[in-house]
């Protein structure tokens, strides 16, 4: 069903958790200086932030066995305060770690096939993927074989352990891209080519942060055999001319941006015909052998119209709202996949307890086939389930508080920890998020609204997706008091865009009533069935500028009339 | 009159601690001293020392005029946790039971 780890996989884990171990008592007993420890725990994933250490675990392309579920929550537990973040990375963090137990999380994790290698640094981070990945009624193929060949081709590659940034990479393979590859360092896309031989479509400098950039088409079909020594290419092109000056240039979209996407082709292809029958391409039969864990679930032939799930359907409008957005197709038409919503009131976006996440690898291995997905939009899928099982998945989701049908409406919302956590953030992004889930408090016009993607980033750095949102939230410091700043059109997905900001900030506690506002001049102007998105795309931010500000966005005499109208 | 506070984490539990008047570090922020002329140089001793005893990590002066600074970060670093609490962090809903969802 999933990777498992060979004894190659664990030899590296458990030879990095020993080294750790004696980093941490050097740093203790002062042999080692901050200066010196800093990048040795970040390479492991620790970070400190504004209350304590914060760990970063991968979750290798957002997949976890409900085993490894259990054995998070049982580091939550033990370790931290009873829960745990899952980011929009598909990792998970914990906010509450003490120094001194690190080296004993990172042992107990080791147990049960995980670590934090790479979750921090200037190497290639986590491979993120199609949450759907081998489950999607739409794919060409299981791109998680791809994640983790490139998984194993990164982890600890010396040519890249030091680039000039942090390096993202996605991989997607459905019709639909779930894995925002338009956004990433690399975004990788399988593709069918001309005579149907299988390939990738491979983008580059996608990102968000300060200079947020749609990744360009760096080559429309590269064969499969061929993306080690592709991607090799790329990153040793990156590795020799990204600047590392300034830490705000040294992204590949801004290498990207200064040669021109055709002279860096130019310069890929040429390194690319210099290492490609040196570089590492991979063997058919490793290959093979890759694949041979990610073997098909045991499906067995199954209704794809149960009368259990039309019946449970017409009698509980519950149900139906969450079926309607929770439900998600499967390519066995007997199956669905089920996202169970890390969104509620009172909840930050991410967040679940140690019971919680049992609860939820109990779902894993009573409905589906204990295996779990996270998703970049910090909820979770379960892959795999029977259709007519869902009534009672339903009931046991919503028995632990974990029954919300919010997938992709407005109170799916992506938010960072903010300032509430984070060193680096301007302002808070979690009571925002929830003030404008409870703002949408009754489900039923969450579901009138439609699809509507929210996001909130406390800071620039937009760990919270706020470019790539239907409406995104940046946290700003304006004289030292929290302000944000609004932008309407992102998209992450198809067509990936980066939203427009509609006029000057707001403070806290105006901006819930702001997001009313756009959002009613929307269901007010819609055409019928007419996304939010797609509303945007037709009349621009215009519509809803002028509902927000009045007919000026720029003097502070016509804000102060928009914020009446708002009152 | 500029005063100087001055905070640092714990190093091995990574704990928010204050200087205090009498040059100890405290958990508990209303016990911050602010220090004034001479006494900062005085301060800024005791934080090297603690550094250098591997006691305090990532310290920082806190500049402030007479008072404590009440931006909204050193006022998240004071209350010792976010302004919206986990339902599920019972140590801070036990530490902080007037404080609820924000």
């Amino acid at each position: 069903m999933m990777y498992r780890y060979d004894e190659f996989d664990r030899a590296v884990v458990e030879t990095r958790a020993a080294q750790f171990r004696d980093q941490v008592r050097r740093r203790l007993d002062g042999e080692l200086s901050e200066d010196e420890f800093k990048p040795l725990r970040l390479q492991n994933g620790l970070y400190l932030q504004l209350h304590a250490y914060m760990l970063r675990i991968a979750i290798p392309y957002g997949v976890l066995s409900s085993d490894q579920l259990r054995g998070l929550a049982g580091i939550a537990r033990d370790f931290d305060r009873g829960f745990g973040h899952f980011t929009t990375r598909q990792n998970i963090q914990f906010n509450w770690i003490k120094l001194v137990q690190a080296p004993d999380i990172i042992d107990r994790l080791a147990t049960f096939g995980m670590h934090a290698i790479q979750t921090s640094g200037n190497c290639i981070r986590n491979v993120t993927c199609d949450p759907l990945a081998g489950a999607a009624h739409d794919e060409i193929e299981d791109p998680r074989i791809w994640a983790e060949i490139i998984r194993q081709w990164s982890t600890l590659h010396p040519e890249f352990a030091f680039l000039p940034r942090k390096f993202k990479i996605a991989v997607s393979a459905g019709v639909e891209d779930r894995a925002a590859t338009g956004f990433h360092d690399i975004g990788l896309r399988l593709v069918t080519g001309r005579g149907g031989e299988i390939g990738f479509r491979i983008l580059v400098g996608g990102g968000q942060g300060r200079t947020p950039r749609v990744a360009r088409m760096l080559a429309t079909f590269i064969p499969k055999r061929h993306i080690l020594s592709y991607l090799e290419a790329v990153m040793r092109v990156y590795n020799a001319a990204g600047r590392r000056d300034n830490i705000y240039k040294a992204r590949i979209k801004i290498l990207v941006d200064d040669m021109g996407i055709e002279r860096f082709a130019d310069a890929v292809n040429a390194e690319w015909h210099h290492v490609r029958d040196t570089a590492t391409d991979l063997p058919q039969a490793e290959h093979d052998r890759i694949a041979a864990y990610f073997t098909p679930p045991h499906l067995v032939d199954a209704s794809p119209v149960p009368s259990v799930l039309a019946t449970a359907r017409r009698h509980d409008a519950a149900f139906a709202r969450w079926m309607q957005q929770n439900g998600l197709p499967h390519y066995h038409p007997g199956y669905a996949n089920a996202v169970v919503s890390l969104k509620s009131a009172g909840r930050p976006p991410g967040d679940a307890s140690a019971a919680e996440m049992e609860a939820i690898a109990a779902l894993a291995d009573e409905h589906g086939q204990g295996e779990i997905r996270v998703t970049y939009q910090q909820s979770i899928i379960i892959p795999h389930i029977r259709r007519d099982a869902l009534p009672a998945f339903y009931r046991a989701a919503s028995a632990a508080g974990l029954g919300g049908g919010e997938h992709r409406l407005v109170g799916d919302i992506i938010a960072c920890p903010g300032l509430d956590y984070c060193n680096l953030a301007n302002a808070r992004s979690l009571p925002l998020a929830d003030r404008i889930f409870r703002r949408f408090g009754d489900p039923e016009r969450r579901a009138a609204i439609g699809r509507l993607q929210l996001n909130i980033s406390g800071c620039i750095n937009a760990c919270g997706h706020h470019h790539a949102a239907d409406i995104g939230i940046l946290g700003v410091d304006k004289k030292g008091v929290e302000h944000y700043q609004i932008t309407v059109g992102g998209r992450a997905g198809e067509a990936a865009a980066i939203g427009r900001i509609i006029g000057p900030s707001f403070a806290e506690d105006e901006v819930p009533a702001v997001i009313e506002t756009i959002i009613d001049t929307y269901l007010a102007s819609r055409d019928r069935d007419e996304s939010f998105a797609a509303f945007i795309a037709r009349t621009g931010p215009d519509a809803v500028k002028e509902a927000v500000y009045g007919n000026s966005a720029t003097g502070p005499q016509a804000r102060r009339g928009g914020q009446h109208d708002l009152a | 009159m500029t005063g100087v506070m001055f905070a640092a984490n714990r190093l091995d539990d990574g704990t928010v601690i204050w200087l205090t008047g009498s040059l100890c570090w405290s958990e508990t922020a209303s016990r911050a001293a602010i220090f004034l002329d001479a006494d900062i140089d005085l301060a800024r001793r005791e934080v090297m020392a603690a550094s250098h005893r591997n006691e305090i990590v990532a310290a920082y002066e806190v500049a402030v005029d007479g008072r404590a600074d009440r931006s909204m970060r050193e006022r998240i670093r004071a209350a010792g946790g976010p302004t919206i609490i986990p339902p599920q962090d019972g140590q801070a809903r036990r530490q902080r039971p007037s404080k609820g969802e924000g």
